[in-house]
């Protein structure tokens, strides 16, 4: 607690002179006394004094407890006159994470409290991944002359820290997938339980698949077919490149970001639901990460592995890295360095994260024919895009003319409120059309949305739902 | 005066910096802009209070309006060009307002106070006069500050800006009223007034009649003093010309650097010409002063080359030449050059200035006929007996010989140069600290409002204004400055209402109780007899306890 005096009343000594000098000059009654005023304010900015005993008290209530990436969570301080006498002029600071953009309202307020009296300070904040511990508020007392100022440090009660974790980067290293088996029905006859035809018998067909009655009834051997039951084969391909990297306004997860918070939450859901999942990226660097790396630098989690979330992580993590967000340095939940939070223009939305290592357009090519070839038979391929350009239309048509479903799930961070930011919501929404009529579902996320309904509507489908 | 002290993080009272203040807060915004109800505040108490206190308030209004408008045009980013055009425009409104608000009162004050009927009286009305200018003025820096502070638009930055344009403004007027005067002065009136082809003419052949008589020097004897100065001005011209000619562009990589080597050599040649040449001309003023006859004795036998070699036509052509060319490839090079390197939108603001100037000019020609003359007689009119007598007389011979339109481009070009210094005080004051830069438009219309109130007792002010406008001074400042601190900390955005409203409030009636407490001492001295035993024992013990309260306060 400091308290200082400002002496910004002092400047009533010279017009106290001034005006003495100029009664005299003039022989004035009037302006000799009127020095009077002059003086007089000098002494009420020296007698005027904050209460010794004034004491403010602080509440926080932070709305979201477990915001997702990109979430306004809305702040809400309260700052109490705890003490006996009025405080005319008290200044709060709430101490909002330096990470953390303040998108609407203020942490500061000037207040004017009466003993016992109470103000609200409301403002929001936008989620990112990490924990950001609040930090104390800062409260400036001034007198009612404004001459005397004691400014502390007070301690905040109620929420003091704002968490947002990543589902898999953030879980616990030892953490597993439970390896379910594959439900998946499919149109192809074989082993099962559901009846699918009879065929004639072959040579070292299973003696339980004959059809016996058949052979009672007319003497020929017949071998039954069920529906075969395959576990699904899934690649999720998260779209970190660099036109990607970009967020609406300065403080919000770029595209790119939030392409791999979903993801993560998809490849959770995914993996949870039995569903045998591969993961990689496209714009990361491939030997960063713990992954096989494939032809075209592509970090490979495959989904038949033996540690196949943990090569997942490590990809994840390479998606965070590139994109240019990474949790505090004094993060539990992760080891990167703090957020970039990176400059922008009234129409451009924020750029972040490295430049790209010099992939041009057939470079991207070249990385889509050599996807194509990693690809399992039929796989099932979930691209999770901002669709910022138009490379992941050509790969979802690529993907889809060699009969591989693909579903996109884009996160929109096109939302700038700019001219520019208008133009490329219109053109993202011609990309979505665009896969939508190559034959793609597609999911359209708004970080203000839900990412659950978003992923709902993507793969319920692959995970056992109906679509 | 003084305000509390800002530190970088926004938060006032000159202690330590707050560690704890977000860098996200997006609230954040220009930290010159005082709130919205200090801006209120300062503008009403200044206005109304400067109306109280003096006469012609509405003149003080606009021209504090066109003042601020210019500052704030000067402070633009977008649509630069246009805005600077139009801010010197209104450098001349400005300089006018200034002159006509303050002048008004003058005038008024100078026909009310003279003649006098005896000789005492002079000193008396001289002071009243003078007073009366002061209280003027100070209502005009009141309203100028007061209408300046809506925006926060008066900085040390916009004042320093203002001043930069304000001078380029400057210059075309004067320039072009220099040309129009000149050969008028050089011929000598000739008792009519000269027509606008004339005076264009007359403009137009001024270099060349200069030219001419560098080239054909008039008289015998030795020109020793124009050879030189022109020696040494086309050696200068013709080293800034080959220094600027884009020569070396235009040529391959082994002739390029030849030409460099040769012109670099040249220049060092024609650099040591010049200084000779310079340093001879400063020796040939001697020529104007020293007979022909002593000269020819003091050089004895070379009085005859040096004559024939100063008056030498051949030499003087060429060299004539040379200069001409020289000009026309540096000033073209030079445009050239800048017009390369800067975009369009650049060089269309660094001529706005100029091209403010230009419409200076316009508004000058296209308004003498109407504004002049009606100007000058209302002068006349005003200024007591043979004072404006004379006036008329010397005016009148101005525009006969000048013609009103040369007079009026004169006189546009000194309201221009006026508001160029007004606006140079004033950012020098801020500079130095005189004036608060935070706050500077507050602490102006504080300082004016104290300073009218200050001399308002001499021009014969009654009590209640001047006390008023005492009060009104502080309470100005106070919002001004708290208003500024309130708006850096809790962003120009926040809701400060209720403590502004109580600080103001408290200011105001601390005021009010003091002014009340000075009402009644003035009434206590006014009945009093000075020199008696009492008043002077009451006095010493009202000296003694000010001092006492002073010496405490300040502590």
């Amino acid at each position: 607690m400091t308290d200082v005096r400002t002496g910004r009343w002092r400047v009533a000594a010279p017009a106290t002179l001034a005006l003495v000098s100029l009664g005299l000059l003039y022989a004035s009654p009037l302006l000799l006394s009127s020095a009077l005023v002059p003086l007089g304010y000098a002494v009420y900015g020296a007698l005027s004094a904050v209460p010794a005993d004034a004491n403010v008290r602080v509440e926080r209530v932070v709305s979201e407890g477990a915001p997702t990436p990109g979430e306004r969570v809305t702040v809400t301080v309260t700052v109490t006159n705890a003490s006996e006498t009025v405080l005319p002029d008290v200044r709060v600071i709430d101490g909002v994470p330096a990470e953390l953009a303040v998108v609407s309202g203020s942490p500061r307020r000037t207040l004017s409290l009466r003993p016992g009296e109470s103000a609200t300070v409301e403002y929001a904040v936008v989620a990112r991944r990490g924990e950001f511990p609040f930090e104390d508020a800062s409260v400036r007392l001034r007198s009612l002359a404004a001459s005397s100022i004691r400014t502390e440090s007070v301690t905040v009660q109620g929420d003091d820290r704002l968490t947002c974790r990543y589902p898999l980067s953030d879980a616990a290293a030892e953490a597993t997938t439970p390896r379910l088996s594959g439900t998946h029905p499919t149109d192809s006859g074989g082993p099962g339980t559901e009846f699918h035809s009879t065929r004639e018998y072959r040579s070292g067909d299973p003696r339980s698949r004959i059809d016996w009655r058949r052979l009672a009834k007319t003497g020929d051997l017949a071998t039954v077919s069920f529906r075969e039951e395959r576990a699904v084969r899934t690649v999720l391909v998260v779209d970190a490149r660099e036109p990607g990297r970009v967020a609406p306004r300065p403080g919000v997860p770029t595209g790119a970001e939030l392409a791999g918070y979903a993801g993560e939450r998809l490849f959770e859901a995914l993996t949870g639901a039995g569903a045998v999942t591969s993961v990689t990226a496209l714009g990361v660097d491939g030997a960063a990460t713990d992954a096989p790396v494939r032809p075209g630098d592509l970090p490979w989690a495959d989904g038949t592995a033996d540690a196949t979330t943990t090569l997942a992580r490590s990809v994840f993590a390479a998606v965070q890295a590139a994109v240019g967000t990474q949790p505090r340095t004094d993060d539990p939940l992760g080891d990167g360095t703090p957020a970039d939070e990176g400059a922008t223009t009234d129409d451009e939305p924020v750029r972040s994260g490295e430049a790209d290592a010099g992939v041009g357009a057939s470079g991207e090519d070249e990385r889509a024919r050599l996807l194509l070839a990693q690809l399992p038979p039929a796989a099932e391929v979930v691209l999770v895009s901002p669709l910022l350009d138009d490379r992941p239309v050509s790969l979802v048509r690529t993907l889809r003319s060699q009969g591989h479903p693909v579903t996109v799930v884009s996160p929109d961070v096109t939302d700038t409120g700019s001219v520019g930011g208008t133009v490329a919501g219109v053109e993202r929404r011609r990309r979505l059309r665009a896969v939508a009529a190559a034959g793609a579902r597609t999911s359209n996320w708004t970080p203000e949305g839900s990412l659950e309904r978003a992923l709902a509507e993507s793969v319920t489908h692959l995970v056992g739902g109906t679509a | 005066m003084t305000d509390e002290h800002a530190t970088p993080d926004g938060a006032g009272g000159g202690d330590t910096p707050n560690p704890a203040v977000p860098t996200g807060d997006s609230t954040e915004t220009s930290p010159a802009s005082p709130s919205r109800i200090a801006t209120v505040v300062v503008v009403a108490v200044s206005v109304g209070l400067s109306a109280l206190l003096g006469n012609g308030v509405g003149l003080a209004l606009a021209t504090a309006v066109a003042f601020a408008a210019s500052l704030w045009l000067v402070d633009r980013e977008r649509a630069r060009a246009p805005a600077l055009v139009l801010a010197g425009t209104l450098a001349l409104v400005v300089g006018a307002g200034f002159v006509a608000s303050v002048g008004v009162v003058v005038l008024e004050r100078l026909a009310s106070a003279y003649p006098v009927s005896t000789l005492a009286q002079v000193r008396t009305a001289g002071l009243g006069v003078a007073s009366a200018t002061v209280v003027a003025l100070g209502v005009t820096l009141a309203t100028v500050g007061g209408v300046a502070s809506v925006g926060g638009v008066l900085r040390e930055g916009t004042a320093s800006a203002y001043t930069e344009l304000a001078v380029k403004t400057f210059v075309v007027p004067l320039t072009l009223a220099a040309l129009f005067v000149a050969p008028t002065l050089l011929a000598g009136p000739d008792g009519t007034e000269p027509t606008l082809l004339e005076l264009v003419g007359g403009a137009l052949g001024l270099p060349l009649a200069l030219l001419g008589r560098l080239a054909l020097p008039a008289g015998q004897g030795t020109h020793l003093l124009s050879f030189a100065v022109l020696v040494a001005v086309t050696a200068a011209s013709l080293t800034r010309a080959l220094a600027v000619a884009p020569f070396p562009d235009v040529l391959r990589d082994e002739r390029r650097e030849r030409w460099r080597t040769r012109t670099e050599r040249a220049r060092v040649w024609l650099r040591t010409v010049a200084a000779l040449g310079g340093v001879t001309t400063s020796v040939a003023v001697a020529e104007l002063v020293v007979e022909q006859a002593t000269l020819a004795g003091v050089l004895g036998g070379l009085y005859g080359p040096l004559t024939a070699v100063t008056n030498s036509v051949a030499l003087r052509l060429p060299l004539v030449s040379v200069l001409l060319g020289a000009l026309v490839v540096w000033v073209v090079s030079a445009a050239l050059g800048r017009t390369v390197r800067a975009d369009a939108g650049d060089v269309a603001a660094r001529l706005g200035p100029y091209l403010g100037g230009v419409a200076v000019v316009v508004v000058a020609g296209l308004t003498h006929g109407v504004v002049l003359d009606p100007a000058l007689s209302t002068v006349a009119e005003g200024l007591p007996g043979a004072f404006g007598t004379a006036f008329e007389r010397q005016t009148g011979r101005l525009v006969e010989g000048f013609g009103s339109a040369v007079v009026a481009l004169a006189v546009a070009a000194g309201l221009v140069g006026l508001t160029a210094t007004v606006a140079l005080v004033v950012a020098l004051t801020t500079e130095v600290g005189a004036l608060d830069d935070r706050a500077t438009g507050p602490t102006l219309a504080a300082v004016g409002l104290f300073v009218a109130s200050g001399f308002a007792p001499g021009a014969g002010g009654r009590p209640v204004p001047v006390l008023a406008g005492l009060v009104g001074s502080f309470v100005v400042w106070d919002a001004g400055a708290y208003g500024l601190a309130l708006s850096r900390e809790a962003g120009p955005g926040g809701r400060t209402g209720r403590p502004e409203l109580v600080h103001v409030g408290a200011t105001v009636g601390v005021g009010c109780v003091l002014a009340g407490v000075a009402w009644a001492l003035r009434s206590v001295a006014v009945g009093a007899v000075f020199g008696t035993g009492a008043t002077l024992r009451v006095a010493f013990v009202a000296v003694v306890a000010g001092i006492v309260l002073l010496v405490a306060a300040l502590r």
